[in-house]
């Protein structure tokens, strides 16, 4: 626009001073082409920037567009996100109930073993002798007197009383009745759901009061004995940390790399990395 | 020193100072069956055996500064219930006998110099001395005196100390910035311990009451300082990470557990007191928050959010075997465990309200005390028979105290805004 203003002036100029020589108005004449090329050139520019423009609005619209699209996928990880933690939720429900479960199931177990005990003692000794008095069989026959020592009337400590009190020494510090607890519940109760939570708790006792050799071997008995338990990784990672303890560091190695290799979406996974990231091993 | 006292007599003591027959606190059935009756006369404010003239007392001074702590010690230790004395009725071994009282607490004040002295004897029935201790002290310290003296009295009776001695860590803005201060079990001698002049929250008691850990942003950013309980060695620890808050000393080691970040995402980290050895225990993309060590020094309580909801987990120390331990509501936060290990105490969102929750980790059984407004942040005190907490059900944050059960509720605090209460680990 102010190049336009400069123009036409100039152009006015050239009318005033119409009657002199040809060559002054060959010379005016092609200042005036010049001038139009001039404005020629002008209004290409001005049309590119227009298109400058043009083109500056189709990005901004599909830059839009693209942030548009764009929050919608945040929007979409977001809601993949709560979905996970939903799920995460779920499990951990789910894990809880498992647990409820299993306490209950324990508790079942035992029950019925009570039960069962009592019922073949019942069996065993004939309603004759219940009838003929408390003690002994007075004038009764040798098999009477057999049957006279009754293993189940002395009921086995329930077994989530036994559970529980050494999951409270553990909590209290006192190791060695944690200890004994947890050996205790185990010799009662080998098949039982929490058999191999007790069996991990022992481990990390043991680990608790340094005791890493036993530690290990304990933890090895986890792995073993519960190869589905979901303790598994983390007595695996417990068994590295106890090599590494003992300083036998190539050992500890070996189990944290089991752990990274193994399970490698456990929590522990991410902790046995750093570990042998901090030890100087790197795990990809 | 000066301020405290002043702040002290802000307190104003509540009737109870009155007379020690106004006392009443509450015990459940099996305290009561073991609950001994003890008379507690006003002192004689004479030397038990007066040779010289003694110097004139304040009687009103040994009343607010040591009967009236005493009593209320007394009264809330959970083992004695003070006897109610007729009026001007000589007190002997008949009348103890006639109030069914098996103890008595004879006490002596007097002055020698700036100094007052206490004596006390604790008699029974048969006249024969249980306790006799005798103590000296500023007037300043009269109260320090009556929780020492209330401290030995539970030890006689069941061998280990009262809670009287132990202190309370918070943070109150009352001076303009939030800062760390300290006050007595009973809210009284609150003093300030940090003068950064900016934003100083979160403190955490070390296992040895003798110092304290908290979250300062004095150089604009969130750092973990570690200070003594007189406010002097200040440290800063070094993380090298960009979030640092919530740290908590291990009662065991040299350890603190935090919660820190790198990438905007919080996790639980430990890092020595030295700010050597930072080690991370959590790698989950949620949120972690709120780290607390069980008393074994074993076990670390913590939020997370990993479920979609804030809830409380607790996870070996080395960062394994993690187990979720909520699943009532859709918001728990700030757990802590009591002190033999077996209880989790922690805020639990219930109706649109922070209530306190209490969780038993051995029966799995859970409990909710319910209090006006939101009550949030519990810690409990040594003998765990106590929860301190904060709560808006005046309308402004402030510091309170509760039986475990949530009777014999006090509020500790009244100045400006005071939140975050960390009870001292130690009785003494």
């Amino acid at each position: 626009m102010r190049l336009l203003s400069r123009i036409v002036p100039a152009v006015l100029a050239l009318g005033t001073f119409a009657c002199v020589s040809t060559s002054d108005f060959q010379q005016v004449q092609s200042q005036v082409a010049e001038l139009q090329e001039q404005l020629a050139s002008v209004k290409r520019t001005a049309s590119s920037k227009e298109e400058v423009q043009g083109v500056n609005q189709r990005i901004a619209e599909q830059t839009e567009t693209l942030l548009k699209s764009n929050a919608t996928l945040v929007a979409k990880v977001d809601e993949i996100d709560e979905h996970v933690q939903n799920m995460q939720g779920a499990i951990e429900q789910g894990g809880y109930r498992n647990d409820r479960l299993a306490q209950q199931l324990t508790q079942a177990q035992h029950d019925i073993e009570t039960l069962r005990a009592q019922l073949a003692a019942m069996q065993a000794a004939p309603p004759a002798a219940a009838s003929a008095g408390t003690t002994a069989p007075t004038a009764g026959t040798a098999a009477m007197s057999e049957v006279t020592v009754p293993a189940p009337v002395t009921p086995a400590a329930d077994p989530m009383q036994t559970y529980q009190a050494a999951y409270r020494d553990y909590q209290r510090g006192n190791y060695d009745l944690a200890i004994e607890g947890f050996r205790d519940f185990l010799a009662a109760n080998a098949n039982s759901e929490l058999a191999d939570n007790a069996s991990y708790w022992i481990g990390e006792s043991l680990y608790s009061q340094k005791k890493y050799q036993e530690a290990i071997e304990q933890f090895d008995s986890v792995v073993n004995k519960y190869p589905r338990s979901d303790k598994v990784p983390g007595a695996l990672l417990k068994k590295g940390y106890a090599y590494i303890a003992l300083g036998q560091k190539a050992q500890g190695i070996v189990q944290l790399q089991y752990v990274v290799h193994e399970h490698p979406k456990s929590q522990e996974a991410p902790l046995a990395r750093q570990k042998l990231k901090a030890l100087g091993i790197d795990t990809k | 020193m000066k301020t405290s006292l002043l702040l002290l007599a802000t307190l104003a003591l509540a009737p109870l100072a009155a007379a020690q027959t106004d006392i009443n606190t509450t015990l459940n059935a099996n305290q009561a069956a073991q609950v001994v009756r003890i008379a507690v006369p006003f002192p004689e404010l004479v030397p038990p055996s007066a040779p010289v003239a003694p110097e004139p007392v304040n009687s009103e001074e040994v009343r607010n500064g040591f009967f009236g702590p005493l009593t209320r010690d007394i009264a809330y230790s959970g083992i004695f219930a003070i006897a109610p004395l007729p009026p001007s009725v000589p007190v002997n071994t008949e009348l103890l006998k006639r109030i069914n009282a098996q103890l008595l607490l004879r006490l002596n004040v007097w002055k020698e110099g700036d100094d007052y002295v206490v004596e006390a004897r604790l008699v029974d029935q048969a006249g024969s001395t249980q306790l006799g201790k005798r103590y000296r002290s500023p007037a300043p310290a009269l109260g320090r005196t009556a929780h020492m003296l209330a401290n030995e009295l539970v030890r006689t009776l069941n061998g280990r100390p009262g809670v009287f001695l132990s202190q309370i860590a918070f943070a109150s803005n009352r001076t303009g910035n939030w800062e760390i201060w300290l006050m007595d079990w009973d809210g009284s001698n609150q003093r300030r311990i940090t003068f950064h002049n900016a934003l100083s929250i979160l403190p955490s008691w070390s296992p040895d009451n003798e110092r304290m850990v908290y979250t300062s942003f004095a150089r604009g950013t969130s750092d973990m300082y570690i200070i003594n309980r007189r406010g002097g060695g200040r440290m800063r620890i070094n993380s090298g990470l960009a979030l640092n808050t919530s740290a908590t000393f291990s009662p065991v080691g040299d350890d603190i557990a935090f919660v820190g970040s790198v990438h905007g995402n919080p996790d639980i980290y430990l890092i020595k007191d030295d700010g050597s050895n930072i080690r991370r225990l959590t790698t989950t993309g949620s949120v972690e928050s709120t780290p607390e060590w069980s008393p074994n020094g074993r076990q670390i309580a913590f939020t997370s959010g990993r479920s979609g909801t804030p809830q409380i987990y607790v996870m070996d120390a080395e960062g394994t075997n993690v187990r979720r331990i909520s699943y009532d509501g859709n918001w728990n936060d700030d757990a802590v465990f009591s002190p033999d290990g077996e209880k989790l105490a922690y805020t639990s969102r219930v109706n649109g309200r922070f209530q306190i929750r209490i969780a038993n980790l051995i029966t799995n059984e859970s409990r909710i005390v319910a209090g006006e407004g939101s009550n949030e942040q519990p810690t409990w005190s040594p003998d765990g028979n106590w929860i301190s907490f904060q709560s808006n059900r005046s309308g402004a944050w402030q510091v309170y105290r509760m039986r475990i059960d949530g009777t014999d509720l006090l509020q500790l605090t009244f100045d400006g805004e005071n939140k975050e209460p960390d009870w001292s680990k130690k009785p003494e």
